[in-house]
């Protein structure tokens, strides 16, 4: 595996409000990695940053050896790395038209002429803008800006590939075809993508690594699936998608709170005082006068239902398969998962 | 008031990096003809006119006085055609207001000798508006030669500034009005709170920056015999050869000049602080008939500030052959004109470029610039600059480019090159860096980005600031009668000269010559105007 690309200690404060403290992050040739986290958490400046936008108040951005935690490595000048990126609103050149982009850009590469044509004909077939070709930029819809401004970081065939939002400006339809081609861009590309969103949703469909980012700081990083299923707070798993927390005393299979049962279903040699974080889907509600939960509403996500159930003051979202009254009383268990 | 901090490209890397250091010089460069000035001031040669002789008896105070009360008068009556204009533009398509805001500037980017001339012809003792007034109501005493028509005709020059602040603070009302509605407040209650009293700051300010440039006027009121401190600043340089007096008699305007705008900036805080979204998606009235009444009465404004002097002028002209005639004796003059206000022009776009850019970063940094120094330039007397610039010529340092057109050039530099630095910062504070980030984050060389993506987005906001400096240099006449430089005088000074001594149909043809000449650059300056800004902010 080639060289990483390494936050290491990174800082950063406009005037005296600190919007980064401490960030250490690596992104790994031919993974996507995603950084995700609420508006104001520091994506847009982390992002910026690695471009060589702007400069760290503290820490380096290295490129380093895979694995090597030393803090050793050569400084990461984005001026003479192959980087792509796409920006949060799609920063397009007015005056140019589709072609010109990627002409300009890849009249940057050092490579010939010929080569230089064959790339952007290809990105151009690859992201459907052929036929727009001597387009601008004002005369294209939404989708069609995005998908030029992702061809334009992706035309070199860059090293790094930063992704700045690249789906916010789209609903709908356009949404989900930029998502596809995006998705197919990415699948078995070498280059080290860095991809900031709030949009967990499709963040996670594309991320081999995930970075929480809360107040300036990661809160949690390394593989999605394990960042989602074992979520070091609850500010974290919150941040990927709705979960609650249960607060108890684990024994016989039960999570007690002040002598109800608040959740069954543990296993069996689980006990002592236990803090369980609890997505939608790891919990099912049995309808029972007799339980401790009861319903606060029933809504619909996509093509099941989702209950917020209140149990001993703490609330949380439970996947079910079909609509409650309000005020039902039931049952909490876990869904053959601890 | 804490500048907006957001992410910004370092300077070091976007390849402009020499560009930060070279706008602080440059700023205090701008600013050296007013130090020397100031420092010309306090001289001790200046025993014929110091700040003793002028200000330690009455003579400076009586001339401040005088200053004001003409400058007071003609902002006053500058704020009924800006607020006629401003209200009827109200009923008028947005897209119309640049023209409008363009049309009511027009005077300022005329010669004062030609407007002057043109009031006298209209409204000097045997004026043909005076006499049809005569025979009307008798000898009611209108004359320019009087305090309120002189004051009058200055108002008429420099009501577009005072319509350009009450726009932007128009739209800001605009934006209160459906609120004022759904909310179902009474007429009076929305008058008062909804109109009134956010119209008073910007109101002030309008005042007090028409009151400022009227003030800075030495040739209007010099032309209509009425005697303001910049006529005195003239005579006591020209006449009795006593630049030191003469900065002396100027130097405490100055201080004037930067009171006046620090309140205007502060009056009118919220009527420059942008436009929000809700102002800019408020509906309009669409009736025919508001349309009509207001499209009336900005003619009408327009007839009697432009269209009336005009009209007059050509009437005392007589015909085309007299035009040709003034204008082949004032060859020389005029391509003097074009040479000294297109290097001006070009030098100001130039140097506005720099120092713009650098003011626009430094905002968006939260960090601070000597940029918005050069600003001082403006609110100065002109005379001042112009006598520093004098003073800076006599140095050895500058000694080959005495009694050359040169130190008159670098005059029109540092006294329009705000106006210019400050078009383009409003411009540029709205264009977004991504952009230019995207270049940069993509490999292409600072050269390439320069060539591709700044200068065909920006070309022509600058070709329009250049070419606002070099109409404002060709139209200037207080630095201009000072600096101008043996057997090379301008169209402007020579019209200048002539007026009390040429017939009136020679000077009133010059007149016309002269608005033959930059008339043409004026009308370019409002397309590029209407073409730039739109290419520079929203990339059509």
């Amino acid at each position: 595996m080639g060289k990483i690309l390494a936050c290491r200690d990174v800082g950063f404060a406009y005037a005296d409000r600190p919007v980064l403290r401490g960030v250490r992050l690596d992104v790994v040739p031919g993974r996507v990695s995603v950084l995700v986290g609420p508006s104001g958490s520091g994506k847009t400046t982390l992002l910026w940053i690695l471009a060589g936008l702007i400069r760290p108040t503290t820490g380096r951005v290295l490129l380093c050896e895979f694995g090597d935690g030393s803090g050793a490595g050569r400084p990461f000048d984005a001026r003479r790395e192959r980087l792509g990126m796409v920006f949060q609103t799609p920063a397009l050149w007015d005056h140019l038209t589709v072609e010109g982009h990627l002409a300009l850009v890849s009249a940057s590469s050092g490579l010939a002429r010929t080569e230089r044509r064959r790339r952007a004909d290809r990105m151009l077939d690859r992201m459907r803008l052929a036929s727009l070709r001597g387009r601008r930029p004002a005369t294209l819809s939404g989708g069609e800006r995005q998908r030029l401004a992702i061809a334009r970081a992706l035309v070199s065939e860059p090293d790094w590939l930063l992704l700045h939002e690249p789906l916010a400006h789209l609903d709908g339809p356009a949404r989900a075809d930029v998502f596809g081609l995006l998705r197919d861009a990415l699948t078995g590309t070498r280059a080290g993508v860095l991809l900031a969103t709030h949009n967990t949703a499709e963040a996670l469909r594309l991320a081999d690594e995930v970075a929480v980012l809360l107040g300036g700081v990661v809160a949690q990083a390394g593989d999605s699936e394990d960042v989602y299923r074992r979520p070091v707070s609850l500010a974290v798993a919150q941040t990927l998608g709705p979960a609650g927390e249960l607060r108890g005393e684990a024994a016989g299979g039960v999570l007690t709170c002040g002598g109800t049962v608040i959740l069954e279903g543990l296993a069996r040699d689980l006990a002592g005082p236990r803090r369980l974080i609890v997505r939608p889907e790891d919990v099912t509600f049995r309808a029972d006068p007799a339980g401790s939960a009861r319903v606060v509403r029933s809504e619909r996500v996509g093509g099941s239902r989702h209950l917020l159930v209140e149990v001993t003051g703490v609330r949380l979202w439970v996947q079910h398969p079909r609509a409650c009254q309000a005020g039902t009383a039931g049952r909490l268990a876990l869904a053959g998962r601890d | 008031m804490r500048a907006t901090v957001e992410p910004t490209v370092t300077s070091s890397r976007s390849g402009t990096g020499f560009l930060g250091p070279a706008a602080e010089v440059l700023s205090v460069l701008a600013l050296l003809p007013l130090v020397v000035a100031l420092a010309c001031s306090f001289s001790a040669a200046g025993a014929d006119g110091g700040y003793a002789e002028w200000w330690g008896t009455s003579r400076g105070w009586l001339a401040l006085g005088r200053t004001v009360r003409l400058a007071a008068l003609a902002a006053t009556v500058a704020l009924v055609p800006a607020w006629v204009l401003v209200a009827a533009g109200a009923h008028l398509p947005r897209r119309w207001d640049g023209a409008v805001a363009w049309l009511a500037c027009l005077p300022m980017l005329v010669p004062s000798s030609l407007l002057a001339t043109a009031w006298i012809a209209a409204l000097g003792r045997e004026g043909a508006v005076t006499h049809a007034v005569q025979a009307v109501f008798g000898d009611v005493g209108l004359s320019v030669f009087s305090l309120p028509a002189a004051a009058m005709a200055m108002a008429l020059r420099y009501w577009g500034l005072a319509a350009l602040v009450l726009a932007q603070a128009r739209r800001r009302l605009e934006a209160g009005w459906p609120a004022g509605r759904v909310f179902r407040l009474s007429r009076t209650s929305a008058l008062v709170h909804l109109v009134l009293r956010p119209a008073i700051g910007p109101t002030a300010a309008a005042w007090l920056l028409v009151l400022l440039f009227a003030m800075n006027d030495h040739i209007i009121p010099g032309m209509f015999l009425i005697s303001t401190y910049g006529t005195q600043v003239l005579i006591q340089y020209a006449a009795l050869l006593d630049p030191n007096g003469a900065a002396a008699l100027a130097a405490p305007m100055a201080a004037v000049g930067a009171v006046a705008v620090a309140a205007a900036l502060w009056g009118g805080r919220r009527a420059w602080t942008g436009l929000d979204r809700s102002a800019a998606a408020c509906p309009r009235a669409r009736r025919v008939l508001s349309r009509v009444v207001a499209a009336a009465a900005i003619v009408a404004v327009l007839a009697i500030s432009l269209a009336v002097p005009i009209a007059v002028l050509a009437h005392r002209a007589g015909s085309w052959r007299a035009l040709g005639e003034a204008f082949a004796a004032a060859r020389d003059q005029a391509w003097q004109t074009l040479l000294v206000s297109g290097a001006a022009g070009a030098v100001c776009m130039v140097l506005a470029a720099i120092l713009a850019s650098r003011w626009v970063q430094a905002a968006r940094r939260g960090s601070r610039t000597a940029a918005p120094l050069v600003l001082l330039n403006l609110t100065v007397p002109p005379s001042l600059l112009g006598i520093g610039m004098i003073q800076l010529a006599e140095t050895p340092v500058l000694a080959v480019v005495r009694d050359t057109p040169w130190p008159l050039v670098f005059g029109y530099v540092a006294r329009f090159l705000p106006v210019a630095t400050l078009m383009l910062y409003a411009l540029w504070r709205r264009v977004p860096v991504e952009p230019v980030a995207a270049a940069r984050v993509h490999g292409v060389s600072p050269w390439r980005t320069l060539r591709h993506v700044l200068w065909p987005k920006h070309r022509l906001t600058l070709l329009a600031a250049g070419l606002l400096g070099a109409l404002l240099a060709a139209t200037e006449l207080e630095m201009s009668v000072l600096l101008v430089p043996p057997g090379a005088s301008t169209l402007g000074v020579r019209l200048y000269t002539l007026i009390h001594t040429a017939p009136e149909s020679v000077t009133s043809a010059l007149a016309l010559d002269i608005l033959l000449l930059v008339g043409p650059a004026i009308l370019l300056f409002g397309l590029l105007l209407a073409l730039g800004p739109r290419r520079t902010v929203e990339g059509r």
